[in-house]
């Protein structure tokens, strides 16, 4: 078992290293599964049809015209 | 000028009573019966009605449906126009003992998005119970079946517990089969009532997490939210590759949370469902007293607010998961560490830190035995 990870620059390595294999099992689920570019909080990925809140997922800022606001709506785990 | 405001969505208490006793509830009310009335509703409606924006409302508990259909479709009454136009959608989590055919027709007219709590298989359910201690189970299985015959949509709500901790393949092929739209876990906690920790200890959670991911890996034909949060931040690293260092982004929602009465608390749910000393000191404002937007508004500085965004710029200078966490959740470092301004909590690890650590030694003893069937001549994919 690898020991707790003290740094991201460690995490980052970690993750470069297995990246083809990662790249591999993403690109290979089929799209309504696939996960979405993680490209910051709040900054609008797609729109999840069902319970996007309750799944603690962002979805589209854009639907009514109004600017991504800086802050994440991902943060949740109601439950 | 757009009043745009510190929040995209509401969540709503409409009642306190649960007709469950599960073993793990954090709600100390959830014998008691308050209700919201349609003054709340109104009042929160109005507040939305001055925002340009779309805003969710997630309807919560206690569990939401023991307020009965008649009171409930009162309550939403004053949501119907916004509705209509797109300025709200519904969403609500519920138990799911209590769905009828009735329930149906109402989430199918007023186009809820639904989330049921379940824990897996009839075993691994077993801590959902009545107040009498019978399994909740059956009545969870027909209302999903009921939801099925009326197309409507659900996702799935778990809440890993030491009765499904140790079986993650039946636990996947459960809801992988139960046909849900996603699945969302939550792992045991100490929060709000419930602050006996049930000792899930860390190795038993990496030994689930990776289970799951292989499991899934095998088979994927459902969402998981964490490992769709943890492969989807794991990609964009890959595809930042060494361009660029920590992403600069970060700041979290205010995360309005009205209780029956109107009482308002900011950042985390949970803080409404303290007992009543302690839930004093989180309350800032009531709805019948005040828009919505203008309380949240005038309360970021206040003192808890204050707290967890020092706290979460702290997470930011010493975690190593920071860009993929976001600095943890507040309620979890009030009642694990007693300070709303600390930093890791028993949540980062288990369903943050553990995750990611666990995709990548799974990825990681891939990789090994690829490397040694190439060593050894062998090149037959077997994983």
């Amino acid at each position: 078992m690898q020991e707790h990870i003290k740094t991201s620059s460690e995490l980052k390595e970690r993750i470069v290293k297995v990246a083809s294999l990662a790249i591999e099992t993403i690109s290979s689920l089929p799209d309504k599964i696939k996960p979405c570019l993680f490209t910051g909080f709040g900054s609008g990925r797609p729109k999840k049809r069902n319970s996007a809140v309750l799944l603690g997922w962002s979805y589209d800022w854009s639907d009514k015209g109004d600017n991504p606001p800086p802050w994440s709506d991902w943060g949740d785990k109601t439950g | 000028m757009k009043n745009v405001p510190l929040f995209r969505h509401i969540i709503l208490q409409p009642i306190t009573v649960c007709n469950l006793n599960c073993r793990y509830c954090y709600l100390p009310d959830r014998d008691k019966v308050e209700r919201m009335t349609r003054e709340i509703t109104d009042a929160v409606a109005k507040s939305i009605e001055a925002l340009d924006c779309s805003i969710c409302l997630v309807w919560h508990g206690g569990e939401p449906l023991a307020i009965g259909i008649k009171t409930f479709q009162e309550l939403i009454e004053p949501f119907r126009e916004l509705r209509i136009k797109q300025k709200i959608r519904h969403s609500i989590q519920t138990n799911g003992t209590l769905i009828s055919q009735q329930w149906c027709d109402f989430f199918k007219e007023e186009k809820f998005e639904i989330g049921v709590s379940l824990d897996g298989n009839e075993f691994q359910n077993s801590e959902r119970v009545t107040i009498t201690g019978i399994p909740a189970f059956p009545k969870i299985m027909n209302s999903i079946e009921l939801l099925k015959r009326n197309n409507l949509p659900f996702s799935v709500l778990a809440t890993v517990n030491p009765k499904n901790i140790s079986d993650p393949n039946a636990f996947y092929d459960f809801f992988s089969s139960l046909k849900c739209d996603s699945l969302s876990i939550n792992v045991e906690e100490r929060e709000g009532f419930n602050r006996d920790s049930c000792g899930l200890k860390k190795g038993e959670l990496k030994r689930f997490w990776k289970g799951l991911f292989k499991a899934w890996r095998k088979n994927p034909v459902i969402k998981i939210r964490e490992l769709d949060m943890a492969l989807g931040w794991i990609n964009s690293v890959i595809s930042r590759g060494k361009k660029e260092g920590e992403k600069k982004y970060y700041a979290r929602g205010f995360w309005p949370t009205v209780a029956f009465n109107g009482d308002v608390v900011i950042i985390s749910p949970e803080f409404i469902s303290t007992n009543e000393s302690e839930r004093q000191q989180f309350i800032v404002g009531n709805v019948i007293e005040k828009p919505l937007h203008q309380i949240v508004s005038e309360s970021q500085n206040v003192w808890y607010a204050k707290e967890f965004f020092a706290g979460v710029a702290n997470c930011r200078r010493i975690c190593a998961y920071y860009e993929f966490c976001g600095g943890g959740q507040a309620s979890n470092k009030y009642f694990e560490l007693g300070d709303i301004a600390g930093t890791e909590t028993a949540h980062c690890q288990n369903t943050r830190q553990l995750v990611v650590d666990s995709i990548l030694e799974v990825f990681e003893s891939i990789k090994l035995l690829l490397h040694k069937q190439q060593k050894g001549g062998i090149y037959a994919r077997t994983y």
